[in-house]
């Protein structure tokens, strides 16, 4: 690799150019800047049962990307496309009728086939006329900017099986890669300062399924996500000691490395030993690189009131958006965003808690696309919001003001951005009431091939070798680019 | 509701069509000689190892035999087609297991009368007719509804290449492999087929497999392992060198490292079985018991809070059963013995249960096994529901720990994978329901059992009795004296204010009148109390002080409280369990259900209730019941799961690497001949845990090097055969001990309750304690921040299995925390401290340090005897350190040198044979120029003398540079000397004039060198730079650190890169310290470094 050879300083930042170059970059300057970068020269695709090598420098994709990161704001939990991106007449009108279709519950207890209008209304906005909720005043605004996917569809209700059908691929299996392992994987970081992949956990804890949201599965844990805590210091033991900071510590690693180096030349073929090697070079850089990558406090006054900094309500998640958005402005390939527990998940009492966590998170939302488009970042930076599940159309316990919604994987909304996806539009659709996706159905494993094409990976090509077979992260089942999405 | 619920419930639809159905097919195919491979042939969860080795030895067991698996052979990609000859129990039966019995077959209600778990049934068909015609597929309904997508209902439709198979069967004549009974239980029976799966095939010992000697084998374990090495023509790795060895088996026995002690006498150890001696004397140490004690309380799921939220509350007795489970494996309680005591300790002992004995006490820690997952119960919720919640955790500890089966997927319906019918979920649960009982349930803190006895009761009563007696007579006397204090007090008011005084302060503060409220309010002082009695009466004070004093001493001798948290069945209870409705507990449905182990687990027809008999408890004695069934050496289950988590914890991987989930799902074992040679000695050694490890870390493969040679890597690069020791990470809680016993501070303390651990400010989590890890208290939700970096397991329940993670947050634990910092701070005070001992290093460090790292000290101590005009004679290094001066002796007058001593400001002189002198050796060239005070303090003395004694201009002169007198005074010092050379000695000598006594003097020297125009080159501070004797030299400081860190000498080149560093580190930090400090920095940098290395966090 002949930028190897560049200091790295020498090297222009592609995040940078592309800022300076501002908006408008096809895949074709995107190509040519990667090639100016060296970056397609090398590393051809693995052979056939060959690994690509077990490193994060940044790799030649498969074909040109339109986008070259990726930022998933995961809304655990079932958001309910019915309040907030599905406007669904025929429900209103029937509120409290009987449902005559059959219905898929997870709580078999509190059923009910008692139809649930959206206690909100629904407007259209911007050029394209996309209806969004009043719940989301904010996305409203960005609506030109983003495509609704309206037939998102896991056919599992339960959270765990559709969330690692969104992380690994498959239904309810765990122990697999993530998207984010294997885009990782695929393209490798352009930071070299920064993990590659890194998750922004949330000050409530840790979301449904714990750990195994960011787990690299049966790949080296290089490629598992990186977890910064939900508040300062957000990476612990960050700071070294002043007196033996900057040459001591230079000094400390070289010799570290170098013990490290002999060990594991005594253990040929251990690729643990070998990242573990490269884990302290990360660290240290990310000393320096963390520290002001996550420091939003020089962000410009109206940048953080954008991301709603200045509110008690949205301070917190706008903070992460925020540091997403820095994130990936230095080049971090994946950045994920999560809720602690499931604050989508209501089960009950829907009128007051759906509105609590549109409100704490709808601005931050917003305000990311906002302002990647306003950095020129939008182009090749692909923003996903959306959970694992959405809610039945019907209630869940008695019709009162306690009422709820119960799971629903047959049918709910995501929204996607930027990074090559059609602005403006929204695709699919649920039947009249929201239950099931009926037209122009999208599988977690089309999400993923989508989501792959854009970053120039091809799912099927994308292999890794484990236990002596390919793996691949839709596993060889039917899976679509979604081409109607794609700009 | 828990997410964990909603995952129970959820798990119905865990897998979708083309991802479980050929797992199916997969499994019996071949003895069909059918070439199926599934379309997700590639996905590790779901597909066994193949390669010509795993049939070579697995071809030996009985469920290979029956199922015909032919392993062997390369698989090629699969398609429907290339099923000639589908059968219904194999092909077919599976599919429409997935899709249609729900609804057609495994409940009594046929939905259109119509039952598919019979072809026979399927002619007879349902309101529609016949659903099957042989060998006519497009008259046969099944196939029609299902291409027309009518069937089955909802978004699950059958795959068209499952159709297909389907399609082909029927045109064939829907053949069975055998012929179909006339009448059949209801639900969806276990099959023929589902009993195939290996791990519910009875337990026969394999035959060993042959060896030769050029094979080393050393155990029966090695012979199957070379067996599966011999077609490939690989070998076990050499052996690995001793003092390798016996950091491998000190780490994996006991968790912590090797002593030197104990490395020089296994080196020196040439007996034929030093290592079989070593391993003995591991395993009978009780950190062996901590170690594996904390490996079984992962998947235990312990942990010292309830787990109910936010608020987490704490349980502050669940350490009991740690203990109990570290006392029980110390001495080598067989497993069957520990499993019963921990399912049914309390089935043992008699109710009502008086005065409990600590044997007693014990048997009930021990049920806490049943108690340990996650209970929210006292945080309110819906209590039918949460306690549901906290039945399945801990159905699904039982079940992870000793079934490796994931029972609780049958909570809502019948296992979708593995046959486990619905049924029999609710069989296994009527086990423990009596215990539990859900209908008079009870929140953790009510579930505790006082261990005071009867005697302790009574004595308590009567020392309380007696406290109450004193503190009544306290308080009499308390208002006695107050009474009289105020009495005392209004007597000096005017005589006719008296009265009124008194009559406003006695009458009840509600009903004063104005005037009263008034009186008391403008007379604060008259407000006595015991309180303020001493402003007023002294003996008022000491007279109540005698009462409290007593009273601290009565209530001292009360007996406290002790208790003990447990599972405890109430005798004669009778608690029904019925099936759940799609598992809510509020829909209880059919009949009662017997308590009974799973179907699968029974030889077929053999399904039995349990055999009960009562137990002294007078409780329904099913746990012990249960218990006593599962180690009877014939459970498929118990023994294959037990044998699996040991070899896991030996070698960082099992035999079966999903050791909780032996099913469909999970992961074929990739040795099974092995792991049922391994579960049979378990059971014939009486299910000695000791014997196991025996047996395990005896053998080759465990004695083999971790160093891969080419072969190795070659053709076993997964190390899947064992050519090589596999090379794993130390576990969290054992990177923390090796620490702390590598640096010397481990505290050794045995048992106990759990070491607080709190969270700081910005929410790391730690506890200040030394002691082993196991002890420090586990928060579900505020793990203990270095231990959960490298991967403490998150107990949701409880942990199967660790992961090893390697995330930069792990380097910068090591790079930048606390703990790690501290810790290498004191391994570099052991290092000094023990370094000169360590005689090896001291040569090596001769043989490989030309040069000092750090500078030479530029002072020295000594004493003289002085010409007639004040000339040093001869410098005299002071013999000995006191670790804070040097003097004489270690007793003052030293019988040959007297009073002469110096310290960091000053010193003594002795007699006038005897000054005390400090000699500057100069550093550099430069004009030196002294500035400081001398003092002499005592009146007493006769006072003291000093002079700087300097270099002369030519090499051999000395000239007298100053002089001053002081007697019970002070004075400035101040001088400046001619040009100095590098190397130059300058005195600075005291002497005391006629006599030594009362001699005490200060003088604090400040010396700057300076450059001819005036600029400071150095600055040398007596005071700061004093110093003590030099310790070893850094080399042999850090060799010495190498051997305690790694438990080895240095390697070679190692002690070269090591002073480099050292003189760099040196360097950098010289401007920041000097002298000894300087040193320790250094060497603590060293210590770090080599913490942090991968050979100290791996074992190899």
């Amino acid at each position: 690799m002949s930028t190897d050879k560049l200091p790295f300083s020498a090297r222009p930042s592609r995040r940078w150019l592309l800022r300076q170059t501002g908006m408008g970059f096809g895949s074709v300057a995107l190509t040519q800047l990667l090639a100016s970068e060296g970056l397609l020269a090398a590393d051809g695709p693995a052979k056939p049962g060959e690994n690509l090598p077990l490193d994060l420098r940044a790799r030649t994709p498969h074909h040109a990307p339109r986008a070259t990161a990726m930022i998933s704001m995961f809304m655990h939990g079932g958001p309910s496309h019915v309040d907030l991106f599905d406007p669904k007449p025929e429900l209103t009108k029937n509120s409290g009728k009987d449902y005559q279709g059959d219905v898929g519950y997870s709580f078999v207890n509190r059923a009910s086939k008692k139809l649930l209008g959206s206690p909100w209304k629904f407007k259209k906005h911007g050029q394209c006329g996309t209806e969004i909720s009043e719940l989301m005043p904010h996305t409203a605004r960005v609506v030109d900017d983003i495509c609704v996917v309206r037939s998102m569809h896991t056919g599992h209700n339960g959270h765990e099986v559709s969330i690692r059908y969104f992380h690994g691929g498959i239904a309810g299996v765990t122990g697999r890669p993530t998207m984010g392992s294997w885009i990782v994987y695929g393209l490798g970081n352009e930071s070299d300062n920064l993990p590659a992949y890194m998750v922004l956990s949330d000050p409530n804890g840790h979301p449904v399924d714990g750990t195994h949201n960011w787990s690299s599965g049966f790949m080296p844990p290089l490629y598992q996500g990186t977890v910064l805590r939900p508040k300062e210091p957000r990476i612990p033991n960050l700071v070294p000691q002043p007196d033996l900071a900057g040459p001591v510590q230079r000094a400390n690693l070289d010799l570290l490395a170098e013990l490290n180096r002999r060990h594991a030349t005594l253990h040929p073929g251990e690729a643990d030993l070998e990242s573990r090697i490269a884990g302290y070079e990360l660290a240290s850089r990310m000393q320096t690189a963390a520290a002001e990558a996550l420091d939003v406090s020089k962000e410009p006054q109206e940048v953080r009131r954008l991301y709603g900094l200045d509110q008690d309500a949205t301070r917190e998640y706008g903070t992460r958006c925020l540091i997403a958005r820095r994130l990936v402005e230095r080049g971090v390939r994946f950045v994920q965003l999560f809720l602690g527990g499931q604050p989508w998940d209501n089960h009950n009492t829907i009128k007051t808690g759906l509105p609590a966590i549109c409100k704490r998170t709808d601005q931050p939302a917003a305000a990311l696309v906002t302002d990647l488009k306003r950095l020129g970042l939008l182009d090749t930076t692909l923003v996903h919001w959306g959970g694992e599940i959405g809610r039945l159309p019907v209630c869940e316990g008695p019709l009162d003001a306690a009422v709820g919604r119960d799971h629903n994987g047959q049918g709910f909304s995501c929204w996607l951005a930027g990074g090559g996806i059609k602005a403006g539009i929204t695709h699919g659709a649920t039947d009249e009431v929201g239950h099931k996706a009926v037209e122009k159905v999208v599988t977690p494993n089309d999400f993923q091939a989508t989501l792959f094409h854009l970053l120039g990976l091809d799912h099927e090509s994308l292999q890794f070798f484990a236990n002596g077979r390919a793996m691949r992260l839709t596993d060889g089942r039917k899976s679509r680019v979604v081409t109607e999405i794609l700009a | 509701m828990t997410w964990l619920r909603l995952w129970e419930r959820s798990v119905a639809g865990i897998i979708n069509e083309s991802e479980a159905y050929p797992r199916l097919l997969r499994q019996t195919s071949g003895r069909f000689n059918f070439q199926v491979v599934p379309p997700c042939w590639n996905d590790p969860a779901l597909t066994p190892l193949r390669g010509a080795s795993h049939m070579a030895y697995g071809a030996t067991l009985a469920w290979l035999i029956v199922t015909g698996m032919a392993y062997g052979q390369q698989q090629p990609v699969p398609t429907p087609a290339t099923i000639s000859q589908p059968q219904f129990e194999t092909h077919i039966r599976p599919i429409l297991r997935v899709y249609c019995l729900d609804c057609h077959g495994a409940e009594e209600k046929l939905q259109g009368s119509l039952d598919l778990r019979q072809v026979r049934l399927m002619q007879k068909g349902g309101k529609s007719g016949p659903a099957l015609l042989k060998g006519n597929h497009n008259a046969s309904l099944i196939l029609k509804r299902m291409k027309d997508g009518e069937m089955p209902p909802g978004e699950k439709k059958v795959p068209p290449s499952q159709i297909e198979i389907i399609e082909h069967w029927v045109t064939q004549g829907a053949p069975t492999i055998r012929p179909e009974p006339e009448k059949i239980d209801p639900g969806v029976a276990i099959s023929a087929e589902d009993r195939n799966w290996w791990a519910y095939q009875t337990l026969n010992a394999p035959k060993i497999p042959a060896t030769n000697p050029l094979d080393r084998a050393r155990t029966s374990v090695d012979a199957f392992l070379i067996d599966a090495m011999r077609p490939k023509n690989l070998a076990f790795a050499p052996d690995a060198d001793k003092r390798t060895y016996i950091r491998r088996v000190a780490l994996d026995l006991t968790g912590l490292p090797p002593t030197a002690a104990e490395i020089n006498g296994f080196l020196r150890d040439s007996s034929p079985n030093a290592a079989e001696k070593l391993v003995d004397t591991y395993l009978a140490s009780p950190a062996y018991a901590e170690r594996w004690a904390r490996h079984w309380l992962d998947v235990f799921g312990y942990a010292d809070s309830d787990g109910d939220g936010t608020n987490d509350a704490p349980r502050p007795y669940s350490y009991k059963f740690r203990d109990y489970l570290i006392r029980s494996i110390e001495k080598d309680k067989p497993l069957n013995q520990l499993f019963l005591e921990m399912l049914a300790g309390d089935e043992m002992l008699p109710r009502p249960l008086k005065d409990p004995s600590p044997q007693q006490a014990d048997l009930l820690a021990a049920t806490m096994l049943l108690r340990l997952g996650p209970d929210a119960t006292a945080a309110g919720g819906e209590q039918v529901i949460v306690a549901d919640q906290v039945m399945a955790d801990s159905l699904k500890i039982v079940g992870s720990s000793l079934l490796g089966l994931t029972v609780g997927c049958a909570q809502c319906h019948d296992h979708k994978y593995d046959p486990i019918p619905h049924n029999d979920y609710f069989r296994l649960r009527a086990i423990f329901a009596p215990a539990w009982n859900p209908a008079a349930w009870k929140a953790p803190a009510s579930r505790l059992v006082s261990l005071m006895t009867e005697a302790q009761r009574k004595e308590r009563t009567q020392i309380e009795a007696k406290e109450n007696e004193l503190v009544a007579a306290r308080d009499k006397k308390a208002a006695e004296w107050i009474a009289k204090v105020f009495e005392d007090e209004v007597n000096k008011f005017p005589e006719k204010e008296r009265q009124p005084l008194r009559d406003a302060f006695k009458a009840p503060a509600d009903k004063r009148t104005p005037e009263q409220k008034k009186l008391v309010e403008t007379n604060p002082k008259l407000n006595i109390s015991a309180g303020v009695l001493y402003q007023f009466n002294q003996k008022a004070v000491d007279e109540l002080k005698k009462f409290d004093d007593e009273l601290t001493v009565v209530r001292a001798k009360k007996p406290v409280e002790d208790f003990i948290s447990c599972l405890m069945e109430d005798p004669g209870l009778k608690v029904e369990t019925r099936l759940n409705n799609r598992g809510d507990p509020r829909q209880p449905k059919g009949k009662p259900l017997n308590p009974a182990d799973l179907t699968i687990a029974q030889s077929e027809g053999a399904r039995s209730d349990l055999p009960v008999e009562k137990p002294p408890s007078g409780t329904t004695g099913y746990r012990t019941a249960w218990a006593k069934s599962l180690f009877t050496g014939r459970h498929p289950l118990v023994g294959r799961v037990l044998a699996n988590r040991i070899w896991l914890n030996h070698f960082g991987k099992g035999i079966v690497e999903t050791p909780a989930d032996f099913g469909q799902l999970g992961r074929l074992p990739s040795h099974p001949a092995l792991l049922d040679h391994l579960a049979v000695e378990l059971a014939k050694n009486n299910w000695s845990q000791k014997a196991m490890h025996r047996l395990i870390v005896n053998s080759t493969v465990y004695r083999q090097s971790s160093t891969a040679n080419r072969k190795s890597l070659e053709q076993d690069q997964s190390n899947a055969l064992y050519t090589r020791f596999p090379v794993h990470r130390l576990e969290a809680e054992a990177i923390r001990d090796r620490i702390l016993a590598t640096t010397g501070n481990l505290d050794p303390t045995l048992f106990g309750p759990s070491i607080v651990t709190n969270e700081d400010a910005s929410g790391l989590v730690n506890a200040t304690s030394n002691r082993r890890g196991i002890y420090l208290q586990v928060r579900r939700s505020r793990p203990e921040t270095m231990l959960a970096s490298f991967d403490a397991p998150v107990l949701a329940p409880n942990c199967d299995k660790r992961t090893t993670s390697n995330a930069p947050t792990q380097a910068l634990v090591l790079m930048n925390g606390e703990f790690v910092r501290a810790q290498s701070v004191q391994l570099a005070k052991r290092v000094r401290a023990e370094a000169a001992a360590n005689t090896q290093a001291v040569a090596q460090a001769k043989n490989v340090a030309p040069s000092p790292i750090v500078p030479l000290p530029v002072w020295a101590y000594g004493h003289s005897e002085l010409t007639p005009d004040g000339f040093t004679v001869a410098f005299n290094p002071l013999p000995h350190w006191t670790g804070g001066q040097w003097q004489g002796g270690a007793k003052l007058p030293d019988p040959a040198i007297g009073w002469v001593l110096l310290h960091a400001t000053g010193g003594h002189p002795g007699d006038k044979a005897h000054a005390a002198v400090r000699r500057l050796t100069v550093p550099c060239d430069g004009f030196l120029e002294i500035s400081c005070t001398l003092k002499h303090a005592s009146p007493s003395g006769d006072g003291v003398r000093a002079r700087v004694i300097a270099p002369g201009k030519k090499p051999s002169e000395r000239i007298k540079a100053a002089e001053w007198l002081v007697k019970n005074s002070s004075t400035q010092t101040a001088a400046r000397l001619k040009k100095v050379r590098a190397g130059d000695v300058v005195d600075f000598v005291v002497d005391c004039i006629e006599t030594e006594t009362s001699d005490g003097f200060e003088w604090p020297l400040t010396a700057t060198l300076k450059s001819p125009d005036g600029n400071t080159i150095a600055t040398l501070d007596s005071t700061k730079e004093f110093a003590g004797p030099p310790g070893p030299s850094l080399v042999a400081q850090a060799a010495h650190a190498i051997e305690l860190v790694y438990g080895r000498p240095p390697r070679e080149g190692e002690l070269n890169l090591i002073i480099d560093f050292m003189r760099l580190q040196a360097r950098q930090l010289a401007d920041k310290m000097s002298g000894p400090t300087l040193e320790d920095a250094v060497v603590a940098q060293l210590c770090q470094q080599l913490l942090s290395t991968n050979e100290f966090l791996y074992v190899d």
